[in-house]
């Protein structure tokens, strides 16, 4: 008699530990599944603003890039610029810039410096991944006036490229160093005259 | 024998006491890990729609701005006047919160010209449009960030009715005219912004919630090879311009208001920044529901304070606005925090128990001045 009530009564005796962990743990994997999409869509929120900020500094970089990217020699006249490569940006923590120019013009036109195009590349990391935000620019081959007063008056210096040698025979365009850092002297139309 | 049976059978119905209690033990561990997972986890979404809203915004804000300063117009009716106020945003009768505006001639759009009713369309030649009195008309604009207004700023109460925003809350407000328009007062004006506010009906609010605007100058002297540094060496970046050189600017009132070291002397056409660098914080609603408060009060002399929900303070060395005062914090220890009072302008104040500490993201935009004369001979 006992037995039997018993036995009668077992289907309904509730949930064994066994069933209530696997239970809770079917639960947790759903819940993991639901959480994986409110951290993945956060990520997607800090690659966005991870971007604005390198737009940010792709603007600092262009604008110094126009003004600081000609090195002059002792006469005054502009020298070709060097390559830059991951070098950091001033008040950015965690970005660096790269920039290459090529000449796209001998030039504009008489007495007139000659076009170079520079693509520039901001370069910062996230989760692991390299990631980047590239943009090309237009640039007379020339130094201005207030710039060239900015490097007498204060010792700025123009950009500092960081060619090395295996970079340069990569190029293979042989117009870059021979040997040393100099970069190769441009001299303007003007500068290249009779006199 | 009835009731012993039955005894009995509730006694073997379900769970033992120790399987109840084991199951609880684990359904409160799990509840707990999860109530966790979910704390953290609507903690990080907060912030990405925080981050989110920024991006938003701030894209907004400073296209509008720096895209009017980009059509800056020289000559002699040309100008650009960028000075500070210092008001009382927390209603101590005390003004101690620095805020910018700007003041600016630049060239009128088309868009400019329909909206402010000086373009008419030839009934007889429908696609071209004129320009009432023939020239290309210049507009007028002055961007300004003023505080809710208080009891006792304003006397006749206009503006503080149409005013957005919550009490201690600052506003960006945009105004314009046209340089010509005798009915309207101009911006230059040495009593248009009266007590600290213009006119009623001479400007309208763009947004509120903003806690940090600032427009960094560059001059032709200063070096950002190193980055924007202001300070008082022709070297350095400021945060005041007059771009007539004509003393408008009062370093009296407060320090940021110091002209740029460098001005060249005026001779009938405005000097302008050869570089202008936008930095802008701006609230999102989503900070200004989990703000961190001041648990106890803040003595100006006080560098440590103790707040109420530190997890929603910012990361370590972050500017963060407490009342009308900037301060730099530390790393929380627990509910205490190591400040730096007095950041960004402002000075040290006594603060309530309870103010809140509001939370920005820094966001910084540039543009080159197309009309800053530079001279490209050798």
């Amino acid at each position: 008699m006992k037995l039997a009530v018993r036995n009668a009564r077992a289907p309904r005796a509730g949930l064994t530990i066994l069933e209530v962990v696997l239970a809770m743990g079917i639960l947790a994997m759903g819940l993991a599944a639901v959480i994986s999409i409110f951290t993945s869509s956060a990520s997607l929120g800090v690659a966005a603003r991870q971007r604005a900020e390198a737009a940010s500094a792709l603007e600092f970089v262009v604008a110094d890039v126009r003004e600081r990217l000609f090195p002059l020699d002792e006469d005054g006249n502009a020298l070709e610029p060097a390559r830059v490569v991951r070098e950091p940006v001033p008040g950015f923590d965690g970005l660096t810039y790269s920039a290459a120019a090529m000449p796209v013009s001998a030039s504009m036109g008489p007495g007139l410096p000659p076009l170079f195009r520079v693509d520039v590349t901001i370069h910062w990391s996230s989760q692991g991944r390299a990631r980047g935000l590239e943009h090309a620019i237009l640039v007379p081959g020339a130094v201005s006036l207030g710039e060239r007063l900015r490097r007498e008056l204060f010792g700025i210096e123009p950009i500092e490229g960081t060619l090395s040698e295996a970079e340069g025979a990569e190029d293979g365009d042989g117009a870059q160093v021979e040997g040393d850092t100099a970069p190769r002297e441009y001299r303007p139309a003007s500068a290249t005259g009779p006199e | 024998m009835s009731l012993r049976a039955g005894l009995v059978r509730a006694r073997r119905a379900g769970l033992t006491l120790i399987e109840l209690v084991l199951a609880l033990g684990l359904l409160a561990l799990l509840s707990m890990m999860v109530v966790q997972v979910l704390d953290s986890t609507l903690r990080v979404w907060g912030s990405a729609e925080g981050q989110r809203y920024a991006i938003g915004t701030h894209a907004t804000l400073s296209s509008q701005v720096l895209g009017e300063l980009d059509q800056l117009a020289g000559g002699e009716r040309g100008d650009l006047l960028i000075d500070w106020e210092i008001f009382d945003a927390d209603g101590d009768q005390v003004a101690t919160r620095p805020l910018p505006r700007v003041r600016f001639v630049r060239r009128a759009t088309a868009a400019d010209l329909v909206r402010l009713g000086q373009r008419e369309v030839d009934p007889s030649q429908p696609d071209t449009a004129r320009i009432e009195g023939g020239e290309l008309p210049l507009v007028e604009v002055v961007y300004c960030v003023l505080p809710r207004v208080l009891d006792g700023l304003d006397e006749d109460g206009v503006l503080a009715d149409t005013m957005p925003g919550q009490a201690g809350d600052a506003v960006l407000w945009r105004g314009e005219r046209l340089l010509d328009d005798r009915t309207r007062p101009s911006a230059f004006a040495d009593d248009f912004f009266l007590n600290g506010f213009p006119p009623p009906g001479s400007a309208e609010p763009v947004h509120d919630r903003i806690l940090w605007f600032e427009l960094l100058c560059a001059g032709r002297g200063t070096r950002l090879d190193r980055g924007w540094m202001v300070g008082t060496e022709p070297t350095d970046a400021v945060r005041a311009w007059d771009a007539r050189g004509a003393g408008r600017l009062d370093a009296q009132l407060h320090p940021f208001n110091r002209a740029y070291a460098a001005l060249p002397a005026y001779r009938g056409e405005p000097l302008f920044p050869r570089r202008i660098r936008l930095v802008l914080e701006v609230e999102a609603p989503a900070d200004a529901k989990r703000r961190a408060t001041l648990a106890a009060a803040l003595a100006p002399e006080d560098t440590e304070m103790v707040v109420r929900q530190p997890q929603h303070l910012p990361p370590a060395g972050s500017l963060v606005l407490l009342g009308e005062e900037w301060i730099k914090i530390s790393r929380p220890m627990g509910t205490r925090v190591r400040i730096e009072r007095g950041q960004r302008g402002t000075g040290p104040r006594p603060q309530r128990a309870g103010t809140p500490l509001q939370v920005g993201r820094r966001f910084e935009r540039e543009i080159q001045v197309p009309l800053f004369r530079e001279d490209w001979r050798r």
